[in-house]
């Protein structure tokens, strides 16, 4: 018998691929490696990343589901909760007892319970901008002297119609069409 | 439109840049290697004796003057006096003209240089190509662009090897020009002639490694510096050979001069990392990027760690030394390689023959390897003392404990894979195998220590290893004790699901998503797991993965209790909820609704808002107040249980022990405590109370779960009471507790009917069911019932009747048990 965390990661892509969330494909890059995967994550409707299709890569930890793991887009974003070099800042990819500001309660984080199909969808969520722009995630990174994008958070606050103008023109990069 | 067509121009000579490359690659670099080949082969390069290279020195060695003769003392100033009177700079003359530079060398030099100068240009070419292609192959995946990164160092590495060239020659001119310059002036020391003649013999030599390296560079570059070195090695021992004739006078010429001597290391350099790849081929076949990142980044740790203790042991420093720390990396690596492979095993979809061949056989040559220089160490310690050897035999005796482990992982890993169905106790297995070994490796680093120490002095080098140790073995440590508590807990707390239950529910372990038919528990919030994935899950952490009830600090349900309290809460729900259950989910009733209820709430629970509010004057509370401070109630006592539990659980833990202990402290907040009668509610509610319609039912059960929020509230206070007062003062308890609950109890309370009703009904008899604590809550129910049976409906008197059955049952279970509450109270409380 092969070990849990490669049996969980087969289920998770029969699940995905047999029942496909809308707006969201993700399956391991090689199929001799389970532990990395590929995902893509059309941007949700009626936002300002409406159309844009964002590739991120998963890194499953070896003892996957006790543990998260990591996400980073591997195109460029503009997002509050996304590093500038891709990685996502959200609460559920933090394992328990992560934080040590306490910022974080323990029940929007991870557990075994989550899965690939509920990061994503809590990401796609995330770009639809139904959270407040986070800015204490930094804490979780403070070796990170960028944190999760100030920037952005920043323009998400004042500057709306700019963040939005950025958005729109990582979509059209994302597509592959002129800006 | 002029940025599109400066665009346009870019593209083109991003184009013409790549064409250049690729032409250079495809079809210059090979030319450049035949033709270096042919250069390094012809008379200049292939000089047998070093001797050849030799130019004499035209400096006479001139008549000496004797001005240190006794007859003519010449006063010092006899130099400058004559001198006076020449103009102009002064000039050491030489009678035969100017020396010459090396012919041979400037020879060289001039070949080489326009080599030197295409190579510097060639790779700022490539360079170009490479940033170029860069983005293109990364969309690819991660791999290509760090092979292209390395490209890219390599090439810059070459680039500034050979603007160090050029510095090179610049200075083999200056120091050749100054040491000429002293021949010259002091003509009679036959030393500085021979420094010339060194100095043209050195320079031959980087000549050549120049041009060697060059070759090497643009071909394949391993290959090159082997065949480089093995043809250097050549060289100088049929050099050696050639001058000497014989055996033993050629090793010592070897051995006493540099040159050859670091020529050997070389050899001795490329034939360990040629060993290495060999074994890497027949054990491992291709290395995984992960694998070689490992190996990267220890290997760094371990070379510095190796310069450290050369510090210490620079008295010993010798060939032989060095030798032995190569070995020693190159074992140390191997180590490492094979503990990542083994681990490899349990994230594969398949392992071959193959592999087992090759992880035993590797393992059976480490582990003997290990053996043998451990004995060596230690023979070599017993019959001549202390020496380097305790180092090495402390190191590979680690190692050996690294292949121990290694190899139990392995067969753990081998038994679980042959089998079709998970095994249960390789965790566990792993686990101790973990704390054993790094048992043995603390013990082995602290003997260490201490034996350095004593010996020699502190060795900074096996610093940071044993403080990895210390961590890990610290870990294991308290790992088996997370595991041990957690295994504990579930085997006696939770019950194993039966087959109904698991069919009743889907049954799906959302742990590991696969079906659960056998070996699976229950935790006290009903939540189903296979117990294998709850353990290794509780070694994490020590809440339900679903719903994050903490098991650490829910009560010890023990199994009798439990079935007290199912036994009790059996049958008061058939009728009371029976009656208004038109809007109660009635399917669903989870066998132990209490721990239902707690964990439902669990998040409000942590609001600090939770302390139940004094109901007096209260106008509206919503349905959703009495229910939150109707659960959090029986919950609080247990709170301050928290401390025993690991660090995280402390942390979520805080926040409730805060909030709650100080606001439910009996002197701040005045207990709230049921109407004694109903003067102060108007005719319409009391009208409300009674019938048979669906609001006078609902009007009743608000009423109730007041009352049986209250008497919560006192349970909690006494327990609170008692984990204050010390237990030398057990009187103070009932004393304190009825007086105040006297005073609070003047202010009348008003049951106002709310809109919504979120809990359901069944909660509130379990509740009473589980608010067993304290004898206040006993008297402050016996004065309730004046409300329920002032209503005349055959539904409540029902109620009623149940009730009555209920507080005899519990009066006896208090009974019972009352000795120890309060102690146990207070141990919980303490924490």
């Amino acid at each position: 018998m092969a070990g849990s965390a490669l049996r969980r990661l087969m289920a998770e892509y029969k699940q995905l691929t047999l029942n496909p969330p809308e707006g969201i494909i993700a399956g391991p890059i090689n199929e001799e490696n389970f532990f990395e995967w590929e995902a893509l994550i059309t941007g949700p409707e009626g936002t300002c990343f409406e159309g844009g299709v964002f590739p991120a890569k998963l890194i499953f930890p070896p003892d996957y589901p006790l543990s998260p793991p990591k996400m980073q887009f591997t195109c460029e974003m503009f997002h509050p909760n996304i590093y500038s070099d891709g990685r996502v800042c959200i609460s559920i990819l933090h394992a328990p007892g992560d934080d040590p500001m306490g910022y974080e309660s323990s029940a929007e984080r991870w557990s075994p319970v989550q899965s690939v199909e509920k990061i994503l969808l809590s990401v796609v969520s995330m770009l639809a901008g139904c959270f407040e722009p986070i800015y204490y995630l930094n804490a979780t990174e403070p070796n990170d002297e960028s944190g999760a994008n100030v920037d952005a958070a920043k323009m998400w606050r004042e500057n709306r119609e700019e963040f939005n103008k950025i958005a729109e023109r990582l979509v059209r990069r994302t597509l592959g069409l002129p800006p | 439109m002029a940025a599109d067509s400066d665009s346009k121009k870019v593209l083109e000579y991003k184009e013409r840049v790549k064409k250049q490359a690729e032409e250079l690659v495809l079809k210059d670099f090979p030319r450049k290697i035949v033709i270096l080949d042919e250069l390094l082969k012809t008379s200049d390069f292939n000089k047998p004796n070093l001797e050849d290279v030799h130019e004499t020195l035209n400096i006479p060695v001139p008549e000496p003057i004797q001005l240190n003769s006794h007859s003519e003392p010449v006063s010092k100033r006899w130099k400058s006096e004559k001198m006076d009177d020449i103009a102009g700079t002064k000039v050491m003359a030489l009678i035969n003209g100017s020396v010459p530079c090396n012919k041979n060398l400037c020879n060289l030099v001039t070949k080489v240089k326009p080599h030197v100068r295409q190579l510097v240009e060639d790779s700022n070419v490539l360079k170009m190509w490479v940033s170029f292609l860069i983005p293109k192959i990364e969309d690819g995946n991660n791999f290509g662009v760090s092979i292209q990164e390395d490209t890219l160092a390599e090439i810059q590495s070459v680039e500034s090897e050979a603007a160090a060239f050029y510095d090179q020659i610049s200075r083999y001119f200056l120091t050749r020009g100054k040491i000429v310059s002293k021949v010259a002036k002091y003509p009679h020391i036959e030393d500085y002639r021979r420094a010339v003649e060194e100095l043209d013999e050195k320079e031959y030599l980087s000549l050549m490694l120049v041009l060697c390296e060059k070759a090497t560079i643009k071909g394949s570059k391993s290959a090159g510096v082997t065949l480089l070195s093995v043809v250097m090695t050549a060289a100088v021992i049929g050099n050696a050979f050639y001058q000497k004739k014989q055996f033993y006078p050629s090793v010592v010429y070897i051995t006493k001069s540099n040159p050859c001597m670091a020529v050997m290391y070389i050899q001795a350099f490329v034939m360990v990392i040629l060993m290495g790849k060999l074994m890497r081929k027949v054990f491992f076949g291709q290395l995984r990027a992960a694998e070689f990142e490992h190996l990267m980044e220890r290997s760094w740790y371990a070379v510095t760690e190796t310069c450290l203790a050369f510090t210490v042991f620079r008295d010993d420093f010798s060939p032989k030394f060095v030798a032995l720390f190569t070995v020693l990396l190159f074992l140390k690596s191997f180590h490492w390689l094979a503990e990542d492979r083994v681990d490899f095993m349990e994230r594969s979809p398949v392992i071959s023959w193959l592999f087992h061949i090759r992880v035993i056989a590797l393992l059976s040559v480490l582990g003997y390897m290990d053996y043998l220089f451990v004995g060596h160490a230690y023979q070599s310690t017993v019959t001549k003392g202390a020496s380097v050897q305790l180092v090495f035999g402390f190191e590979y005796a680690i190692l050996l404990t690294i292949i121990c482990n290694i190899a139990i992982k392995y067969v753990l890993h081998t038994v679980d894979l042959q089998s079709d169905n998970p095994w249960e106790n390789k965790a566990v297995f792993l686990l101790y195998t973990e704390l054993a070994m790094g048992f043995v490796k603390v013990v082995l680093y602290v003997t260490f220590v201490a034996i350095m120490v004593r010996i020699y002095t502190l060795p900074l080098f096996a610093f940071r290893p044993m403080y990895y140790t210390m961590r890990a073995f610290n870990k294991a440590f308290n790992d088996v004790i997370l595991s041990r508590r957690a295994i504990r807990n579930m085997n006696t707390l939770y019950p194993d699901a039966t087959p109904e239950e698991l069919s009743a529910a889907d049954n799906v372990c959302i742990i590991c998503r696969e079906e659960m038919v056998t070996a699976s528990k229950k935790l006290p919030c009903n939540h189903i797991f296979h117990t294998s994935c709850l353990r290794s899950w509780f070694q994490r952490q020590q809440t339900c993965p679903t719903c994050r009830l903490n098991i650490l600090q829910t009560p010890p349900v023990t199994q009798q209790q439990q079935q007290a309290a199912n036994n009790n809460a059996a049958p008061p729900p058939a009728q009371p909820v029976a009656a208004p259950a038109g809007a109660m989910p009635q399917g669903a009733m989870p066998p132990n609704p209490f721990m239902m209820m707690g964990n439902n709430l669990w998040p409000p629970f942590q609001v600090p808002p939770a302390a139940p509010q004094p109901p007096a004057g209260t106008a509206a509370p919503s349905g959703a107040t009495p229910a939150n401070g109707s659960t959090s109630a029986p919950q609080a006592p247990f709170t301050p249980q928290a401390g025993p539990s690991s660090a995280s659980a402390a942390g979520t833990a805080t926040n409730p022990f805060l909030c709650m202990r100080f606001p439910m402290l009996p002197f701040m907040v005045p207990p709230p405590l049921p109407p004694r009668d109903f003067t102060g509610l108007s005719e319409e509610e009391l009208q409300n109370l009674e019938g048979t319609t669906r609001e006078a039912i609902e009007a009743r059960i608000r009423t109730m779960r007041q009352i049986v929020m209250m008497l919560d509230c006192a349970s909690v206070m006494a327990s609170q009471i008692t984990a204050i007062i010390p237990p030398s003062y057990p009187t103070a308890t009932p004393a304190s507790q009825p007086a105040n609950s006297e005073d609070a109890g003047s202010a009348p309370t008003e049951p106002q009917p709310s809109t919504s009703s979120d809990a359901p009904p069944t909660s509130l008899v379990n509740q009473t069911e589980n608010s067993t604590a304290a004898p206040s809550a006993q008297e402050a129910e016996q004065s309730n019932p004046s409300m329920p049976e002032r209503s005349g409906s055959p539904s409540t008197s029902a109620m009623n009747s149940e009730q009555e059955e209920i507080r005899r049952r519990r009066l006896q279970k208090f009974s019972s048990q009352s000795p120890d509450n309060p102690q146990a109270d207070n141990t919980s409380n303490e924490h």
